[in-house]
């Protein structure tokens, strides 16, 4: 970005709608620090934070896109209420629309789903910049196509999101976060897979790489102690509790805020996939965290993206660059996109949004 | 259509490839049997190859085709269309494999929703989602329109439980969405397809998620002077903060049809009936019954009843399960819509219900997801009888315009098929609806597939009273 960068505020619909309609390119900025793409008309949602409707009764809140999400955490909580799919990266910049277009749950998302299994509804700007809303208002709904989940984890580059519903659920009375250790990463690894086939409905379910399982478990207050007990009966050992105010998260991959150097990975895989992934990316990348009961796979590293790239490709795996100073979007095996290209040819024709697998030429 | 049918008679041999009137008349409607069209064949494909090769040449010739499992949608969604084909994915029944470790089975589409259940029960895993229609509906169909049951406010919907697949696209290209694992890089176009009516093409396998089968369940019985007493007992759970597998109400109608029927132990007297059901960890299950009793005791039920093991508890599921097929038989004929309300305007919407039915001159019997706001109104009529049939769809039509007036939706699991499409207008705005089709043309240039559906614009064929489905009438699917 140059001394001309410029970025717009727009107030309401209608200006942002004209701006993506007289702009060739148009991104969002989402963070101070972000990256921009060059010679693109930078956007933010900064003026579009409203609560739109909450009743609690209803299980749903519905927000403006720039709305802060510690904000609505906050507003949910004195409620009672939670986001189930347990958004990672609040710190003070983070934004619902950030959350959906990077399509980010964080370990409790185990017990109930990850974000898109709590996305009913969705607003956005299309590449002709027209408004468009889909979905709905309450929990369950299956008239139109489901494009609030198709949002979720395109980055920008399908839309504009404006507005979202959620559905929500009752927060827990109670929480306890515990860790197991085992001498082995292989132990460890073994212990997760028996836990996610189990009849334990654990909030979140995690393994470092030193093979400690980290859990946390959350339900009436009564009963936590009883249910911690038949853990350490299933698995031959005793936990050690995690202090409160060091939460979770941070051990031993902090996921609550973006690394200020090198590149932080997202990589969705299969809970047994995890030893040969372990065993690939140890030499490379100094922190790796195995999360949602083993189904994603956050890694920190400081080696070239490249490099990273290659690793991944011998595994068959892609990842997303959660991020790092780097304008990819996406590494590792390159699967055909033949669908995602029919429908950003529909909502993009102009390809005036950021292009997510920009090797990737249109098979259409 | 001659030169598209014989080559269609060299992709398929004569017994998996029906022209005639006697093979074609079973395929003529699906559950929602006021619709009928009758499709210029039917053909039976036996794997992947054939269904692509039969895309291909629909593609070629410009034919419209439906993908049909075992046809028990109430949307008329798997309706065949006028001079088109249906492709009857029955015989791709495979479950072909099962990853215990990872949770999740891979099935062709035909594959019976219940059957996986059993298939994983071994493992101490289930697949989730239940229609009432389960013992019948394939995987593919509950795909194709996102289905739904009674489990839906904690579990989700069937696009919940859907991880990856493998499809064709309408013109016979082969893609690969989602993965093995519940997330994703780039956008969720599995979440996209998942919902699409048909729309995109046919599904030729899918990676379903599993889940541990709850350890422990406690199911609750209580019983209330009206449904609006009912429906205030939902909000009195809903914000003691606990969150039940799920949540049902019955009226009396229905309580009377369903222990008629199965004998399930409802008590009679009552005017209508809410079932709540506790599931997780041993532990964690009677923590919340204890604090789930003190809420029921704060409403005003009339009598409560708790399943004492777990017959009682399939027993009184078997009840629930049954009321709709129970109450149709007490009528010659009904329709059953699916619309939803937010939670909080239930009473509302089954008082005003009541209001619009004794203004028609229709018996409406009212079985509903409580925990979702998910309504089905069955609105019982006599098709023989004259003018009957159009007054039960007026009905019909009037209590989706409520749904909508109140905030809600004109479908919860059942989707819009050809019945409620002329509705989506008032439910979206023209460039909502201008974006849906947007995307449909650039997956389907040709709009071959499932042509007709959803999207408004084509007309519906004509209603003509046709009578309960075979299936129905065999007892072996409800319409919920």
């Amino acid at each position: 970005m140059g001394n001309d960068f410029k970025l717009h505020v727009p107030d309401t619909i209608s200006v942002l709608k004209s701006l993506v309609r007289d702009s060739p390119s148009v991104s969002i900025k989402a963070r101070d620090d972000s990256p921009s793409p060059p010679n693109t008309t930078a956007i933010t949602l900064a003026a579009f934070q409203k609560i739109v409707e909450y009743q609690p009764e209803e299980y749903t809140i519905t927000v403006e896109a720039g709305a802060k999400v510690s904000d609505v955490i906050s507003i949910l909580a004195e409620q009672g209420q939670y986001f189930p799919f347990d958004p990672l990266f609040i710190d003070k910049d983070s934004t619902i629309g950030g959350i959906i277009a990077n399509g980010y749950s964080g370990p409790g998302a185990n017990r109930y789903g990850i974000l898109r299994d709590f996305i009913i509804g969705l607003s956005f700007i299309d590449g002709q910049g027209n408004h468009i809303k889909t979905g709905g208002k309450v929990v369950k709904n299956a008239a139109g196509f489901d494009i609030p989940k198709l949002m979720v984890g395109s980055r920008g580059s399908l839309g504009i999101i404006t507005e979202s519903t959620f559905k929500v659920f009752p927060l827990p009375q109670a929480y306890k976060t515990i860790l197991f250790r085992f001498d082995s990463f292989e132990k460890g690894h073994t212990a997760l897979l028996a836990l996610g086939r189990s009849q334990f409905t654990l909030d979140a379910l995690d393994l470092d790489s030193k093979g400690t399982l980290i859990i946390r478990l959350s339900g009436q207050a009564a009963s936590i102690d009883t249910r911690i007990q038949a853990l350490e009966t299933m698995l031959g050992s005793t936990h050690d509790p995690l202090s409160r105010d060091k939460p979770f998260w941070q051990v031993p991959l902090n996921l609550q805020s973006y690394p200020k150097t090198g590149l932080l990975l997202k990589i969705p895989n299969s809970p047994t996939a995890i030893a040969e992934i372990d065993a690939k990316l140890a030499p490379n990348c100094p922190h790796r965290r195995y999360s949602i009961g083993g189904f994603v796979s956050w890694i920190y590293s400081e080696s070239e993206v490249n490099d990273l790239s290659q690793s991944l490709k011998e595994l068959d795996l892609s990842a997303q660059i959660a991020s790092g100073d780097t304008l990819e979007q996406v590494i590792g095996t390159d699967h055909p996109k033949a669908f995602y290209n029919r429908i950003k040819q529909a909502l993009d024709p102009q390809q005036k949004f950021i292009a997510l697998y920009p090797k990737t030429p249109s098979s259409t | 259509m001659t030169p598209f049918l014989e080559k269609l008679r060299q992709l398929y041999p004569s017994d998996r490839l029906y022209e005639d009137e006697a093979r074609l008349t079973p395929y003529v409607s699906d559950g929602l049997t006021v619709f009928r069209q009758k499709p210029v064949a039917v053909v039976m494909p036996l794997d992947s190859d054939e269904i692509v090769a039969t895309l291909k040449l629909c593609h070629e010739f410009s034919v419209p085709f439906v993908a049909r499992g075992s046809g028990t949608s109430l949307s008329g969604g798997s309706l065949p269309i006028d001079e088109g084909i249906v492709i009857s994915l029955n015989r791709l029944n495979q479950i072909l494999s099962i990853d215990p470790d990872n949770r999740t089975a891979r099935v062709q589409p035909g594959v019976i929703n219940a059957h996986v259940s059993s298939a994983v029960v071994q493992h101490g895993l289930y697949f989730a989602p239940d229609p009432s229609s389960q013992s019948v509906c394939t995987i593919g169909g509950n795909l194709a329109f996102n289905s739904g049951g009674a489990h839906c406010l904690k579990y989700g919907m069937t696009s919940n439980h859907v991880l990856g697949l493998k499809v064709a696209l309408p013109d016979g290209e082969i893609v690969h969405l989602g993965n093995d694992s519940l997330e994703n890089v780039g956008p969720d176009c599995v979440g996209l397809f998942v919902g699409s009516e048909g729309l995109f093409g046919i599904a030729l396998e899918i990676q379903l998620r599993l889940l541990p089968i709850p350890e422990s369940f406690r199911t609750i019985l209580a019983s209330y002077e009206s449904l609006e007493a009912a429906g205030e007992a939902v909000g009195t759970v809903v914000a003691s903060g606990i969150l039940p597998g799920a949540m049902e109400i019955m009226d009396k109608l229905a309580i009377e049809a369903a222990e008629a029927a199965v004998n399930a132990g409802y008590p009679r007297n009552a005017e209508a009936l809410l079932i709540i059901e506790l599931d997780g960890e041993a532990a964690a299950v009677e923590a919340e019954f204890t604090a789930l009793s003190t809420a029921i005791e704060q409403t005003q039920a009339k009598e409560i009843r708790i399943a004492q093991d777990n017959e009682e508890r399939l027993l009184i599921w078997k009840g629930r399960k049954s009321a709709f097929s129970a109450v149709g038989r007490l009528s010659p004929d009904y329709l059953v819509q699916d619309g939803v309300v937010p939670r909080s305007k239930l009473g509302e919407a089954l008082k005003e219900i009541s209001r619009l039915g004794s203004e028609a001159n229709l018996h409406v019997a009212n079985v509903f997801h409580a925990g979702d706001g998910n309504l089905h109104p069955l609105i019982l009529f006599d098709g023989k009888e004259s003018g009957a049939l159009e007054r039960a769809e007026n009905l019909a039509g009037k209590i989706l315009r409520l749904c909508l007036k109140l905030g809600g939706s004109i479908t919860g699991e059942h989707g819009v098929g050809v019945e409620k499409k002329s509705f989506m207008p008032e439910m979206f705005s023209e460039n909502d609806l201008e974006a849906f089709k947007r995307i449909r043309q650039a997956i389907d240039p040709r709009e071959i597939s499932n042509r007709g559906k959803m999207l408004p614009g084509n007309e519906a064929p004509a209603l003509s009273h046709s009578g309960p489905h075979p299936l129905e009438q065999a007892g072996l699917i409800s319409r919920m």
